[in-house]
């Protein structure tokens, strides 16, 4: 297809000038327009830079039918679009398949429970942890704050086994921090020996577990980090 | 706290949505860096038409735009995460690893105002748009190193291999670019040269 620009510049006639353009609502190249040939076939008396509207006509012209209107622009467009958008539901889920089904609460809000918690064995036995362990942990493997990360155990998935667990920020305070230690929450003297051995400690609803630390709910992980390996991430994981 | 509430504290989909998108921002910018030194060599010629080269180049930035505001939307919309804001719109801000925050921010920036010169290319003079348009490699670079310094994924092999192909494409399309640069401004160079020459020598007597 002859250049627009190049055609116009052999135009010899001024009356050829509309036929670059649009013609109702239509774009026109201008090698389809009527009279295309004549202005081929012209001699070229005429220079664009005799005309400046005429150039800022074929420029515009040039733009819009070469760029946005080509159905193979218009298609890498939603290559693209589809592409981005694809790979980063795939990627979400993904992740969500690695790291979810292990950090996700149950339906209750409570993440452990006593007699499922691995940290703190079979119910009714002491806990691993002297304080915090029995509540939920703070963060999530692979996201910042990685609390939850050292305090699972090393039987649990996602352990230390990427290592990219942790990194989220200390700030992170969930629930369970920012609850303080109440007032009914049994002492460790009472708890370990008056606790059933089959139920939790832990407030029905509550986050935060039953602990028997004397700490309450400003325990750090405590010995439960050592269960697990690898690297759970690169923030101070110690409640506020 | 109630259970819902709860499960929106713990619900993880936002911060792997923030993740995946700054992966892809990633990989999208890279790809318009790329993209867009190959068109300035025309190396892409016989492809296809430069303006639609141009607007590939374009929709490759506008995207890359998008993910990375997706990614900073997830980030403000992960309850488990709490940032503010200003944490994600003033460098420096974040109480959390201020330096590799404050990176991404500017980069959002430089690319922010990369994007908004393309779109206001025939309003603005060729000189400005194209010291902006310059910004992009050193958006890029932020990029990079905000990767580096806060992403999670940092240790995991996946993410370790997109740094390396990443910066290694790059790396290779700006020495193209000099290279390429260098040989165009050669001729007219010696042509110069070869001028000054010349009337150096017609003043002489």
């Amino acid at each position: 297809m002859p250049d627009p620009v190049r055609a116009a510049d052999r135009s010899a006639d001024p009356t050829t000038i509309p036929m670059i353009g649009l013609r109702g609502r239509r774009r026109v190249r201008a090698s389809h327009a009527p009279g295309a040939a004549a202005v081929r076939a012209s001699p070229p008396t005429m220079t664009i830079q005799s005309r400046p509207r005429l150039r800022t006509l074929i420029t515009r012209t040039n733009v819009m039918t070469d760029n946005r209107s080509r159905p193979g622009a218009k298609g890498a467009r939603i290559f693209v679009v589809g592409l981005s958008a694809t790979s980063i539901l795939g990627l979400t889920a993904t992740y969500g398949a690695a790291y979810g089904p292990v950090e996700r609460p149950a339906a209750s809000g409570n993440s452990w429970s006593s007699a499922s918690n691995p940290l703190t064995g079979p119910a009714g036995s002491a806990p691993a942890s002297p304080s915090g362990s029995q509540r939920r942990p703070k963060g999530r493997a692979g996201v910042p704050g990685g609390a939850a990360a050292k305090a699972r155990p090393a039987t649990t998935r996602n352990v230390g086994g990427s290592g990219t667990a942790g990194d989220r920020p200390p700030k992170s305070v969930g629930p369970a921090q920012r609850r303080p230690a109440t007032a009914t929450r049994p002492r460790p003297s009472s708890t370990t020996t008056k606790r059933p051995a089959t139920t939790s400690a832990r407030p029905s609803g509550s986050t935060s577990g039953g602990s028997v630390s004397p700490g309450g709910a400003k325990g750090s992980g405590g010995a439960a980090g050592t269960a697990g390996s690898g690297s759970a991430g690169h923030s101070s994981s110690g409640a506020s | 706290m109630s259970g819902i509430a709860a499960q929106l504290v713990a619900d993880p989909t936002w911060w792997h949505l923030s993740r995946s998108a700054a992966i892809v921002a990633w990989v999208l910018l890279t790809a318009a860096l790329v993209w867009g030194v190959l068109i300035h060599t025309r190396v892409l010629r016989p492809l296809g038409r430069p303006a639609a080269m141009v607007e590939l180049h374009r929709t490759l930035g506008t995207v890359g735009l998008a993910a990375i505001l997706i990614h900073v939307g997830a980030l403000l919309a992960d309850r488990a995460f709490p940032l503010s804001l200003a944490d994600v719109a003033v460098p420096g801000h974040s109480s959390w690893k201020p330096f590799g925050m404050a990176l991404g921010i500017l980069a959002s920036y430089l690319v922010l105002a990369v994007q908004a010169s393309s779109w206001l290319r025939h309003r603005l003079p060729v000189k400005a748009w194209r010291a902006i348009h310059l910004g992009a490699y050193a958006a890029w670079l932020l990029v990079a190193f905000h990767a580096g310094l806060v992403g999670t994924d940092v240790v995991n092999r996946a993410y370790q291999l997109t740094a390396l192909l990443t910066t290694g494409a790059v790396v290779t399309m700006v020495s193209v670019r000099l290279l390429v640069d260098r040989n165009r401004a050669a001729p007219a160079v010696r042509r110069q040269r070869a001028n000054e020459a010349q009337s150096a020598g017609t003043r002489t007597p």
